[in-house]
C-alpha cells in the first residue's frame, strides 16, 4: 500500500471514528426533555413532519444512525421517519422557537463523548430551516447578545499573577509590558516564576485541594470514621496530606496521572497514627479512643508538622502491629520508609480525607466512593447512556438488575467498579471485609479494564483516554469559574500538549493560565459561546492574595514577613470569620461534576467585604504595623497602599486616581468628620481593601 | 382602697394589642421591636413573593398526600388508613398528618402530581431548570425556576436584588452558581446598629471608588464594565439595606429549617429579594428507614415548618402576597424496599404549594403502570387539572407545574409561555 493510500486510509478511519463518536450515546431520555414542538405557536403537524423529513432527518440518519438508529435511546435516527419524528417530538429534542437552544444541538455543540462533532453547524442550519418553514413568527428571544472585547496587556499580566501567585506586580514585572514584542513566551516565563514561588505553590495547592476532593469537612457525616472528631487542626492536616503529595509529583516532573496510582504519600505523625487507627478493631466501648488520643498530651503540635514521604505497601493481610497511640513509633518513621498497612492506600481516592468527606454505608456500599473517584479524576459522573461494554457484571443488586431501566444503566457500570474497595474495607473504611469478591471490572466512557485491586482502579483512571482533557477542563473551571468549550481549538491544543508531554502538569498549567481562554487577550471559541467575565474573587483566594500583598508591604517597611499560611490566619481572626464565611468559596458538592466557585456581586457579598475589610484595616493601621500614621508620612502610607496592597504600580493608568481617592478619603475623615489620623487612614485602607483590583479577577 | 383605674397585666397587654393594631402580637411572633415593625412600609399592594424549597435528597413528601391511597402504595403504620382532609373546598383522602397543616394554609394548598423523570441526586439542577427548557436571561445556560421568577418579579417590584437568596440546595442565576447562605451567616453580616460617622464615611469611600473606576466604566472591556457596574450596585444595595436587615435577623439563631423560613419571610418583607430558597424535608433520603420512622418524624416537622413560615409571613403582613412551592429532585417509591425505606422515583413526584393565587386541591394523579407496574404520574387536562382527557403529556407535567407556579406568582400566562418551552399552564391550579 502506497503512502497516499495509507494516508487516505487513515483519514477515512479517523472520519469514521469521529462519526461514530459523534453518534455515541446521548444523555438519557430525561436529559433530553427540554422543549416542545407543540409550544411554538400554531404549527401544522403534517407540515412539520414533512419539513423534518427533508431537513434535519437526513443529517441525523447519515451521521447518527449507527447508534441512535438502532438501539441507543433516544432513537431519533431510525429508518422509519415517522418514528424518528415522534422521538424528536416526544423527547423535545428540538426547539423551533429558538433553534440554538435545541437539546439535540446543545448536547453536541461542545463535542459529544469528548469528540468534536463535524456536522454540528449542519444540524443547527437544518433546524433553523425547519423552523423558518413551519413558524410564521418566531418569538423574540429574551437572551442578550454576547459581546467581547480583548483585555489590555496590563489586565492580562495582573490576572495571571493574581491567579498564580496573588501578589501585586513589581516594577520589574510591570516593565515587561514596555517590551515592543511582548509574546506568550514572556508571559509563560513570568507565570513559571510565579507558580514556583512559595505563594504560587500554596495557591496551586488550594486549587488541587478542591479539584482532588480533599477538602474534607469533619462533621456528622464523618463521625463513623473518627467518632465525632471535629478537630479543625486534624481536619486541616488531613486536607494537606494529598495536596503535598500532588505538589511533590508536579515538582518532580512526574506524570500527573500518578495522582491516581501513587502509593507515596506525604504524611506526618498524626496522619500515620490515624492510618493505624483505621486498621485497628476497637470495641464499641472504645469508639472515642482516637478522639481522646488527639486531645491527649501524647500528641504535640510538632506531630502535625513533621511532614515526610512514605510508601504504603498493602501486600499484607494483617493490620499494622503498632498501636495508633504509640506516637514515639510514628515519629520514628523516616522519610522514604515503606510501611506495611493492610488497607490499600493508592491515589487521591484512598486518602482518609477523601473517605471522610464521602462516607459510605450498608446501603451505598462504596458507590459514592467510586462515583466521586471518577468525578475527581476524570471530571464526570456515571451516565445512564454510557454504553461502554461491561465485561464482568458482578455486584449488581437484584433490585436494580432489570435490564433496560435507568437504574440498571448506571449500576451495571458502577457496581463492578467498586468491588475492590469492599474486599479489604468495612463500610466505615476500616480494615475488614464487606464483599467476598475482589474481582471487578472498570467500564467508564469507552474504556474498560479488569480489576482485582484498588490499585487497578487507580491504574484505570490514570490510563483513561479522558484523563488529560478532564484535568485541563478542571483547571480551566477553577481559574475561570466556567468550563471551557472542549472543541475550542486552543483548549484542544493544550490537551494535546498535556498528553504528549507525558502529563507534565506545570507546563499545562502555565500554558493554560497564559492562554486567551483565561486572560481574555483575544476572542476564543469559548468566549464566543459563553461570553467572558471578570470573576469575583473567592474567599480563599481573597485571603491568600491579601496575605501575599501584606507581606509585600511588610518587606517595603522593613518588617519580617508573616508566616505564610494562605491567608487562613488573616481571615480567621475574631469578628472577621463570620462575614468572611459569607464570601463565595470553591467547593465540591457530592455528585456534582462542577466545582461550585462562582461568586456574584450582590449586596451580601459587598456587605461581607465591608465588614472583613473594616476589621482588617483596624489591624493594619496601627503604630508599628503595616500602615503607621505615627512613624510614616501619610503620603508614604498611601503610596505603599496603592502600589503594594491594591497592586497598581507607578505608571499604571489607575495609579494616580487611586492614590488621589485614598488621599481624599483620609482628608475627608480628618477634616469633615474630625477623625484622628489613625481612624482616617483606616478608612483609606478599607477603600483599598474593597477596590475592584482586589475583589475582582481580571481588571 | 383599691384604685379603680389600675390595670391588670392581662388588661395591659390587651390594651396594648388593641392600641397597636396587633403590632404587639406581631412583635411577639417575630421577636422584633414594635418600632421596627412600624418604621417601614414594606411590601406594597400587588407585590408577589415566592419561597421555594428544593431537596437534592429527593423526599417522600409525595407518598402520603391525596391521590396516594391506592394500590401499590405503602404508608407508615400510623397513617395506613387515610382520613378526609380539606384542601381548598374539597375533601381528600390522605395521611392524618396533613390535618395539622393550618386550615388557612390548606385553603390554598395544592398537590400537583408530576414526573421529574430523574433518578440521581445530582440531577436537582436539571429539575430546577426544567430540563433546560427555561430560556436564559443572558448567555446560554438555562435559568432555574426560582431564578426566572425572581428576575421577572424584581423587574416589576423593584426589590433590592434581582437574584433569589438561596439558603439550601443549589441555585444558578444567569448561568452562575449562587452562594448558599445560612441564616447565621446572613445575620452575622448585618449589624443592627451603625454610627452616623461610619455610614457617612462608607458613602464617601464608595463615591471615591466610583471616581477611580470611571475610566473603566467608559473605556474598559465589556466584561470589566459589567463587573464594575455590578460591584457598584452591590455596594449601593448593601448600604440601602442598612441596619434594617440586621434588626430583622437579630432574632434568628441557628440555621435549621425553621430559621430558614423565618429568614426568608424577613428578606421578602424587606423587599430584599422577591424569591428565597429553603430546604424543608419530609423524610429525606430514606432508603433505609425501617418502619418509616424517619418519614413519620420528618413529615411532622416539615408541616410544622410550613406553619411557621405562614405565621412569619402573616406577622409581616405578606402572607397574602407570598407563594410557597416545594419541588424536589424526585419523589420516592410508593413501595417499601427490602431495607424498609423508599428508593428514588422519577415517575412520581409532587409540587406542594400554597399561596394567594393557588387553588386548594389536587392537580393530576397516579395510575399503576410502567415496566415495574408502579403508580406513575399521568398526563393532565390543562383546563380541569384532572387526568381524564389529558392534553399535557406526562413527561411535560414538570414543565406545566413550573408554568402554573409562575402564573400563581403573578406572572402572566403569556410571559410564562415565552420563558418556559413546553407544558401548559393548568387553569385549575390557580384561582
Amino acid at each position: 500500500m502506497g503512502l497516499k493510500s495509507t494516508f487516505l486510509f487513515l483519514v477515512l478511519g479517523a472520519f469514521i471514528a469521529v462519526i461514530y463518536n459523534a453518534c455515541s450515546p446521548m444523555e438519557s431520555a430525561q436529559d433530553s426533555v427540554s422543549s416542545s414542538l407543540s409550544q411554538v405557536g400554531e404549527v401544522d403537524p403534517d407540515l412539520s413532519k414533512a419539513t423534518f423529513a427533508s431537513t434535519l432527518y437526513p443529517v441525523l440518519r447519515n451521521n447518527c444512525a449507527q447508534c441512535h438508529g438502532v438501539n441507543q435511546n433516544p432513537r431519533f435516527a431510525v429508518e422509519d421517519v415517522n418514528s424518528a419524528f415522534s422521538t424528536v417530538e416526544s423527547r423535545s429534542l428540538v426547539n423551533l422557537s429558538q433553534p440554538n437552544q435545541s437539546q439535540i444541538y446543545l448536547k453536541v455543540s461542545g463535542g459529544h463523548q469528548n469528540f468534536p462533532v463535524p456536522v454540528i453547524d449542519e444540524i443547527l442550519l437544518q433546524i433553523q430551516t425547519w423552523s423558518r418553514t413551519v413558524i410564521t413568527s418566531i418569538p423574540e428571544t429574551p437572551a442578550e447578545p454576547i459581546t467581547f472585547d480583548a483585555a489590555e496587556p496590563s489586565s492580562v499580566l495582573s490576572k495571571i499573577k493574581n491567579l498564580t501567585q496573588g501578589g501585586s506586580l513589581t516594577p520589574t514585572e510591570w516593565s515587561v509590558l514596555q517590551k515592543p514584542n511582548l509574546d506568550s513566551r514572556d508571559l509563560e516565563q513570568l507565570a513559571r516564576t510565579w507558580i514556583d514561588s512559595a505563594e504560587g505553590q500554596a495557591k496551586l495547592g488550594a486549587y488541587l485541594r478542591v479539584l482532588l476532593h480533599q477538602s474534607v469537612s469533619l462533621d456528622q457525616d464523618s463521625d463513623e470514621l473518627f467518632n465525632s472528631v471535629r478537630d479543625k487542626t486534624f481536619e486541616a492536616t488531613l486536607q494537606e496530606s494529598f495536596v503535598r503529595t500532588a505538589l511533590d509529583l508536579i515538582k518532580r516532573n512526574r506524570p500527573f496521572h500518578e495522582i491516581a496510582t501513587t502509593r507515596r504519600f506525604a504524611v506526618n505523625s498524626v496522619i500515620l497514627s490515624a492510618h493505624a487507627w483505621m486498621e485497628t478493631d476497637y470495641p464499641r466501648t472504645m469508639r472515642t479512643a482516637f478522639r481522646d488520643h488527639l486531645r491527649s498530651s501524647l500528641v504535640t503540635p510538632a506531630d502535625y508538622n513533621d511532614w515526610r514521604f512514605v510508601t504504603f505497601d498493602d501486600q499484607v493481610a494483617t493490620p499494622v502491629a503498632q498501636a495508633f497511640s504509640d506516637m514515639n513509633h510514628w515519629r520514628s518513621i523516616n522519610d522514604g520508609a515503606v510501611l506495611k498497612f493492610a488497607i490499600p492506600r493508592v491515589g487521591y481516592f484512598s486518602t482518609i480525607a477523601f473517605q471522610a468527606e464521602y462516607p459510605t454505608n450498608a446501603d451505598n456500599q462504596f458507590r459514592v466512593t467510586i462515583n466521586q473517584a471518577m468525578i475527581a479524576g476524570l471530571g464526570r459522573s456515571y451516565n445512564p447512556s454510557d454504553n461502554t461494554p461491561q465485561p464482568l457484571e458482578v455486584g449488581i443488586p437484584l433490585s436494580h438488575s432489570e435490564k433496560g431501566t435507568q437504574c440498571y444503566a448506571c449500576h451495571r457500570l458502577m457496581d463492578p467498579m467498586r468491588m475492590p474497595f469492599g474486599f479489604k474495607m468495612t463500610y466505615d473504611y476500616k480494615l475488614g471485609r464487606s464483599f467476598q469478591e475482589n474481582m471487578g471490572s472498570f467500564a467508564f466512557n469507552n474504556f474498560n479494564a479488569p480489576l482485582s485491586s484498588v490499585g487497578d482502579i487507580g491504574s484505570s483512571i490514570a490510563n483513561h483516554p479522558d484523563f488529560a482533557q478532564a484535568w485541563v477542563q478542571k483547571m480551566c473551571e477553577i481559574l475561570n469559574t466556567k468550563k471551557c468549550q472542549i472543541n475550542d481549538p486552543i483548549f484542544m491544543s493544550i490537551v494535546n500538549d498535556f498528553k504528549t508531554s507525558g502529563f507534565n502538569f506545570k507546563e499545562m498549567y502555565t500554558k493554560l493560565v497564559t492562554s486567551p481562554l483565561i486572560t481574555g487577550a483575544e476572542e476564543t471559541m469559548t468566549s464566543l459561546q459563553q461570553g467572558f467575565d471578570v470573576a469575583r474573587q473567592r474567599r480563599e483566594h481573597f485571603c491568600h492574595n491579601l496575605q501575599v500583598r501584606i507581606n509585600q508591604v511588610r518587606e517595603a517597611r522593613g518588617f519580617p514577613a508573616l508566616p505564610f499560611d494562605g491567608g487562613l490566619t488573616l481571615c480567621a481572626i475574631r469578628n472577621v470569620s463570620i462575614p468572611a464565611d459569607a464570601l463565595g468559596d470553591d467547593l465540591n458538592v457530592r455528585g456534582g461534576e462542577s466545582v461550585v466557585n462562582s461568586f456574584p456581586s450582590d449586596a451580601f457579598s459587598s456587605q461581607a467585604i465591608e465588614r472583613v475589610c473594616t476589621s482588617l484595616a483596624a489591624q493594619w493601621v496601627e503604630r508599628d504595623r503595616e500602615f503607621d500614621p505615627f512613624n510614616l508620612s501619610i503620603d508614604e502610607n498611601l503610596k505603599i497602599m496603592t502600589e503594594l496592597l491594591v497592586g497598581l504600580p507607578s505608571g499604571h493608568p489607575r495609579h494616580a486616581p487611586m492614590l488621589a481617592a485614598l488621599k481624599e478619603t483620609y482628608n475627608y475623615g480628618m477634616q469633615s468628620k474630625a477623625l484622628g489620623a489613625r481612624n482616617a487612614l483606616r478608612h483609606s485602607a478599607i477603600l483599598a481593601c474593597q477596590s475592584p483590583e482586589i475583589q475582582g479577577v481580571g481588571l | 382602697m383599691k384604685k379603680r383605674n389600675s390595670l391588670s397585666r392581662r388588661e395591659l397587654i390587651l390594651c396594648a394589642l388593641n392600641a397597636s393594631g396587633g403590632l404587639a402580637l406581631k412583635s411577639l411572633v417575630t421577636g422584633l421591636p414594635i418600632s421596627f415593625l412600624t418604621r417601614r412600609a414594606m411590601a406594597a399592594d400587588g407585590d408577589s413573593y415566592l419561597v421555594y424549597s428544593a431537596q437534592r435528597a429527593g423526599d417522600p413528601v409525595n407518598c402520603n398526600v391525596p391521590g396516594t391511597y391506592m394500590t401499590g402504595f405503602s404508608h407508615p403504620t400510623i397513617w395506613e388508613t387515610a382520613i378526609p382532609v380539606n384542601f381548598g373546598n374539597q375533601s381528600y383522602q390522605c395521611a392524618e398528618i396533613w390535618q395539622s397543616l393550618l386550615p388557612a394554609i390548606r385553603m390554598n394548598t395544592n398537590i400537583f402530581h408530576l414526573r421529574t423523570n430523574t433518578n440521581g441526586h445530582g440531577e436537582l439542577d436539571t429539575v430546577m431548570n426544567i430540563f433546560g427548557s427555561i430560556k436564559p436571561v443572558t448567555g446560554r445556560a438555562p435559568e432555574m425556576l426560582p431564578s426566572i421568577i425572581s428576575h421577572l418579579l424584581s423587574q416589576a417590584q423593584g426589590t433590592t436584588l434581582r437574584t433569589p437568596i438561596a439558603m439550601s440546595g443549589v441555585l444558578t442565576f444567569e448561568g452562575n452558581n449562587q452562594k448558599i447562605y445560612t441564616p447565621n451567616s446572613l445575620r452575622g453580616l448585618f449589624p443592627s446598629t451603625v454610627s452616623v460617622v461610619d455610614m457617612d464615611m462608607r458613602q464617601y469611600r464608595d463615591q471615591q471608588l466610583d471616581l477611580v473606576y470611571a475610566d473603566v466604566k467608559q473605556n474598559g472591556t465589556s466584561a470589566q464594565k459589567r463587573f464594575i457596574d455590578n460591584y457598584a450596585k452591590s455596594r449601593a444595595d448593601a448600604q440601602k439595606l442598612g441596619t434594617e436587615l440586621g434588626v430583622a435577623l437579630s432574632t434568628v439563631t441557628g440555621s435549621g429549617e425553621e430559621q430558614q423560613v423565618r429568614t426568608a419571610a424577613a428578606l421578602l418583607a424587606l423587599k430584599v429579594t422577591p424569591v428565597a430558597t429553603v430546604g424543608i424535608g419530609f423524610g429525606g433520603d430514606n432508603h433505609a428507614d425501617s418502619g418509616l420512622t424517619q418519614e413519620t418524624t420528618r413529615h411532622t416537622s416539615g408541616i410544622s415548618v410550613l406553619n411557621t413560615l405562614y405565621q412569619s409571613l402573616a406577622s409581616y403582613g405578606i402572607h397574602d402576597k407570598t407563594t410557597f412551592a416545594m419541588l424536589n429532585v424526585f419523589g420516592r417509591t410508593p413501595n417499601i424496599n427490602s431495607r424498609g425505606g423508599r428508593d428514588h422515583h422519577g415517575d412520581s413526584s409532587i409540587m406542594l404549594s400554597f399561596g394567594p393565587r393557588v387553588k386548594g386541591g389536587v392537580v393530576g394523579g397516579l395510575v399503576v403502570g410502567g415496566n415495574r407496574n408502579r403508580p406513575q404520574a399521568q398526563g393532565i387536562n390543562s383546563v380541569t387539572g384532572a387526568i381524564a382527557s389529558p392534553n399535557i403529556n406526562a413527561n411535560e407535567t414538570l414543565h406545566s407545574a413550573a408554568k402554573s407556579l409562575m402564573v400563581a406568582c403573578g406572572i402572566s400566562e403569556q410571559q410564562a409561555d415565552q420563558w418556559v418551552v413546553g407544558g401548559k399552564v393548568v387553569g385549575a391550579y390557580t384561582t
